[in-house]
C-alpha cells in the first residue's frame, strides 16, 4: 500500500466527509429515491433512459460537477462525481452510468486537453444542457484500444472521418462526442487523435442506434475544422488507458 | 460498483426481515445474518477503497495503481453481493417482478467497461514490479 505522509491537517477516517459532501450526497440520495426510483423499472423494459430525468440531472448540477464555477459549473471536486456516481448508481446504475461518463470522461477530458477556446465553447454547455459521449471502442478494439480503426484525413480544410464505434454510452442521447481516428495509421497510437464532434453539424452521416447499451454509431462525416476541433494528439488516448 | 452493491444489499437485508419460512423471518437464520453480515463487509472495502483513490487524485497524489485496484475488487464485491441478493430472495429473486435481478445484470458490466479486470491486473503488475 503507498503511504504518502501530510504535514498537517491530523488524519481522519476515510468515512469523514465535508459539511458541504453530506450536503450534496444526501440531496442526491433524496433525488434518487424519490425522482428515479419509481422509473427504474419502465426505464429497464424500454431500453431507453427518462429524457426528463437527465434534464433534471442537469437542473441539480450533476453534469458539470467539477467544471469551474466561471463556466456554470460546480467548481467542486472529484470526490463529488465519486459520490453522485455512487449514489444513483444504488438505485439505478444507467442512471449512475449516465452521469459517470460525462463527468469523468468527457467534462475530464475537455478540463485536462480542450484549448481555451474549446472550453469556452463547450464547458458552459455540458454544465446547462449538453450531454457528452466517449467514442474510443470499436468492433476490433476493446482492450486493445490502440489498434481503432477509424480514420481522419484532412482534405483541404475538412477533416474527413471514415469509422465505426460500438458500445457508446449517452450516444442516443450525446450533444457532443469526444471521438478518437487516427490521422497517421502508420504512426500507431501517436496518429491517435481525440475530435470533439457537435451532433447537428455533420454534413454527411448516417446513425445507427440500437438499444442502449451498447449503442453503436457508424458514419462517414465531412467536419469542417470550424466545428470539430482536435484535441491534443494521442496524449487523451495514452491517458485513458493510464487511468 | 460500489452503489450497484449497496442498492442491492439494502433490499435484500429488507426482504430477509420480512420474507418468513419455518415459522420465522430469514434473517432469523445464522446462515441469512451471516451473508448480510459479509456482503456488508466487502462494500466497506469497497466504498473505502473508492473515497481513498478519489481522496488521492483531488490531493494530486499519483493514484493509477490504487484506481485500478479499486475498479478491480469493486466489480468483484458488484458482482457477489448482487449474486447473493438474489439468492436471499430466492425463487422470487430470478424473477423480474423483484428489483434485485436488474443489479446483477447491471454489475456483469463493472469487469468488462473501463478497462477489464485482466487489464487493471495488467496495470496493477506493471506498476508493482516494473514494466518489461
Amino acid at each position: 500500500m503507498a503511504q504518502t505522509t501530510l504535514q498537517l491537517p491530523p488524519p481522519l477516517p476515510l468515512t469523514t466527509f465535508t459539511e458541504d459532501e453530506i450536503l450534496f450526497r444526501d440531496n442526491i440520495r433524496q433525488f434518487a429515491d424519490e425522482k428515479v426510483r419509481p422509473l427504474v423499472r419502465e426505464m429497464d423494459e424500454k431500453g431507453v433512459f427518462d429524457k426528463n430525468l437527465i434534464h433534471e440531472f442537469f437542473q441539480l448540477g450533476l453534469m458539470g460537477i467539477e467544471i469551474p464555477e466561471q463556466y456554470g459549473g460546480g467548481g467542486a471536486k472529484f470526490f463529488e462525481a465519486i459520490l453522485a456516481v455512487e449514489e444513483l448508481s444504488r438505485v439505478d446504475a444507467s442512471a449512475g452510468v449516465i452521469v459517470d461518463v460525462q463527468n469523468t470522461l468527457v467534462n475530464n477530458a475537455l478540463l485536462r486537453w480542450a484549448t481555451a477556446d474549446q472550453k469556452k465553447r463547450y464547458l458552459p454547455r455540458m454544465a446547462a444542457d449538453m450531454c457528452g459521449a466517449y467514442a474510443l471502442s470499436e468492433a476490433g478494439s476493446g482492450s486493445d484500444a490502440f489498434a481503432l480503426q477509424t480514420k481522419a484525413e484532412l482534405k483541404g480544410n475538412d477533416y474527413v472521418l471514415n469509422g465505426r464505434k460500438l458500445w457508446i454510452t449517452n450516444a442516443k442521447e450525446a450533444g457532443l462526442f469526444v471521438l478518437f481516428a487516427t490521422v497517421d495509421p502508420a504512426a500507431g497510437y501517436k496518429g491517435i487523435t481525440a475530435f470533439l464532434m457537435e451532433k447537428g453539424v455533420r454534413r454527411k452521416t448516417s446513425w445507427g442506434f440500437g438499444r442502449r447499451p451498447p449503442v453503436s454509431l457508424c458514419w462517414r462525416i465531412v467536419a469542417s475544422p470550424k466545428t470539430t476541433s482536435s484535441v491534443k494528439q494521442a496524449k487523451a488516448t495514452r491517458s485513458q488507458l493510464r487511468r | 460498483m460500489a452503489g450497484v452493491a449497496r442498492g442491492a444489499w439494502e433490499y435484500a437485508s429488507k426482504y430477509a426481515q420480512e420474507r418468513k419460512q419455518f415459522g420465522k423471518t430469514i434473517g432469523e437464520f445464522q446462515g441469512v445474518q451471516f451473508q448480510i453480515a459479509q456482503m456488508a463487509t466487502e462494500i466497506e472495502a469497497a466504498r473505502l477503497m473508492v473515497y481513498n483513490t478519489a481522496r488521492m487524485k483531488d490531493a494530486g497524489i499519483p493514484f493509477v495503481k490504487e484506481a485500478a485496484m479499486t475498479k478491480l475488487f469493486c466489480s468483484q464485491v458488484a458482482e457477489r453481493v448482487t449474486s447473493l441478493a438474489i439468492e436471499i430472495y430466492g425463487g422470487y429473486g430470478f424473477t423480474k417482478d423483484y428489483p434485485v435481478e436488474k443489479y446483477w445484470r447491471d454489475s456483469k458490466i463493472g469487469k468488462i467497461y473501463e478497462g477489464t479486470s485482466n487489464m487493471q491486473l495488467a496495470t496493477i503488475a506493471k506498476l508493482l514490479l516494473g514494466s518489461k
